[in-house]
């Protein structure tokens, strides 16, 4: 806390807080310096007497970083007093780790706040993480709503403008689930963020989109370039998508309740069954076994026709479909057909209406989901 | 797959693995019978002599993975086995996805 009243002194005196002056008040109290401590103070109030960086991408080398690698050398100190491992230490003060801003500047006040350490990004700062294009041309600042509190921002080309934050070359990767559900969530927000405050159609990238900056090109540079070749394309997609959401789309049936269908209604399985019943056990069996192959035939026919039929009811309420493949479900049910409808806002209501059709039909289930950015609808150009 | 196998039920384990096997057996069996009998070759005396060994049969596996109580070890074997099945027909049909994911492993 003697740090705070000897800025607090040197404010008083209009004095700069820096180290010549700290240490000229620490020699006058005849006071023995600790350097680790003297650069990390001296960085840290250094902090609070300025006004909060403007664009964060433009400083290579903010107070905030100082400020972190001198406690880590703090931290490394003390460790190392304390008998820990020297190498853990060193291994942290020779990595920087990029934290953000906002969280650091709360945290640097109490000196014995740990450093703040996330799996996945280290190594050099120099790549930006996209998040979409929107179709209006605004630089612009979205605030610290992304991955990790990134600040999220805009970088403009004529009439469209990339969504991005800045962060090192590396994928987001994490073996923690919870962490990565969050990084997703971010990701999701951020769309919505820009939707609402541009009033703009949007691009999604998928996940992990990471632009690196190249040999002599900075980031920036580079998205603007990348900006520029694809204009024309991006254009025409993001008109496409204009006004319209996608739609996940699963259709499931009871394989059990369609079977016993099929077996009431259908001529050559109900007759066969009959002849079954008459037979010796043994033969019985044998016969059994065919019913059950015809049984499997005519499932298989009966989930084609159901297919093109739905298909054609959907596809006549939306403006684009896309097939997906089938997944595995656990609880008896089998899917029939996973689609990614694009829809235009006014027209979800016939979908709906179309869909509530289908499940009232005894056997099927309708798995409806969204709305959610057309990741389906735009394909990603090479970058 | 999976097999979970730990020190206190082994026995287990290695009884859910051997009768699956069996039970695969079984099914290919029963497979060739369906053939025999279909193909008209067998008298009806012999195709009820069939069915009813396989009827045996499955009633015996059925005794002895409720005795022993592995029937969830048996079909979280089966069901390991066909989605290994699954995986490897998929890459045959679709040869590309085949390259995309063996270059990305190397990768």
């Amino acid at each position: 806390m003697n740090w705070l009243y000897i800025a607090l002194a040197l404010r008083e005196a209009g004095r700069e807080i820096n180290e010549k002056n700290m240490r000229k008040v620490l020699a006058a109290m005849e006071v023995q310096v600790n350097e680790a401590e003297l650069r990390f103070f001296t960085s840290a109030m250094a902090i609070l007497s300025m006004p909060k960086p403007d664009n964060k991408a433009d400083e290579s080398y903010s107070p905030v970083e100082e400020a972190q690698m001198a406690q880590r050398q703090w931290d490394f100190e003390e460790s190392a007093a304390a008998g820990r491992l020297e190498d853990a230490g060193r291994e942290q003060f020779s990595s920087p780790v990029k934290t953000p801003i906002e969280e650091k500047i709360e945290s640097i006040a109490p000196a014995e706040s740990p450093v703040i350490q996330y799996a996945g990004q280290t190594g050099s700062n120099d790549a930006l993480y996209i998040y979409g294009i929107a179709d209006k041309g605004v630089s612009a600042r979205l605030g610290p709503i992304g991955l990790e509190g990134s600040e999220v921002y805009t970088i403009p080309y004529n009439s469209i403008c990339a969504v991005v934050h800045d962060c090192c070359a590396q994928p987001y990767q994490s073996d923690d689930n919870e962490v990565v559900k969050a990084w997703v969530l971010a990701h999701q927000k951020v769309l919505d963020a820009a939707v609402e405050r541009f009033d703009a159609a949007i691009l999604p990238m998928g996940f992990d989109t990471i632009i690196r900056g190249k040999e002599e090109m900075e980031r920036k540079q580079v998205v603007k370039d990348w900006l520029d070749q694809n204009c024309e394309d991006l254009i025409k997609k993001l008109t496409r998508i204009k006004g319209k959401q996608e739609f996940g789309v699963q259709v499931l049936w009871d394989p059990k309740i369609v079977a016993g269908q099929i077996t009431e209604t259908d001529d050559e399985i109900r007759e066969l069954g009959e002849e079954t019943k008459e037979k010796p056990r043994g033969t019985a069996y044998m016969n059994k076994q065919k019913l059950d192959k015809l049984l499997k035939q005519k499932m298989e026919k009966m989930a084609d026709k159901r297919f093109k039929e739905f298909y054609a009811r959907i596809k006549g309420c939306v403006d684009d479909i896309v097939v997906e493949k089938t997944k595995k479900t656990e609880n008896g049910r089998q899917m029939l057909m996973n689609l990614s409808c694009l829809v235009e806002k006014g027209r979800v209501q016939g979908l709906g209406e179309e869909l509530e059709g289908i499940e009232n039909m005894e056997g099927f289930f309708v798995r409806f989901t969204g709305p959610w950015p057309p990741y389906s609808f735009v394909t990603p150009a090479k970058i | 797959m999976p097999l979970d196998i730990n020190e206190d039920n082994l026995k287990h384990g290695v009884l859910g693995l051997v009768m699956a096997l069996v039970e695969v057996i079984a099914d290919a069996l029963k497979h060739q019978a369906y053939r025999r009998v279909e193909s008209g070759r067998l008298t009806d005396l012999e195709v009820e002599r069939l069915g009813e060994a396989l009827i045996e049969l499955d009633a015996a596996i059925e005794e002895i993975k409720e005795q022993q109580g592995i029937a969830e070890s048996v079909k979280a074997v089966r069901d390991g086995l066909d989605s290994i099945v699954n995986d490897v027909v998929d890459r045959l049909i679709n040869p590309d996805r085949w390259e995309e994911e063996a270059k990305e492993q190397r990768i």
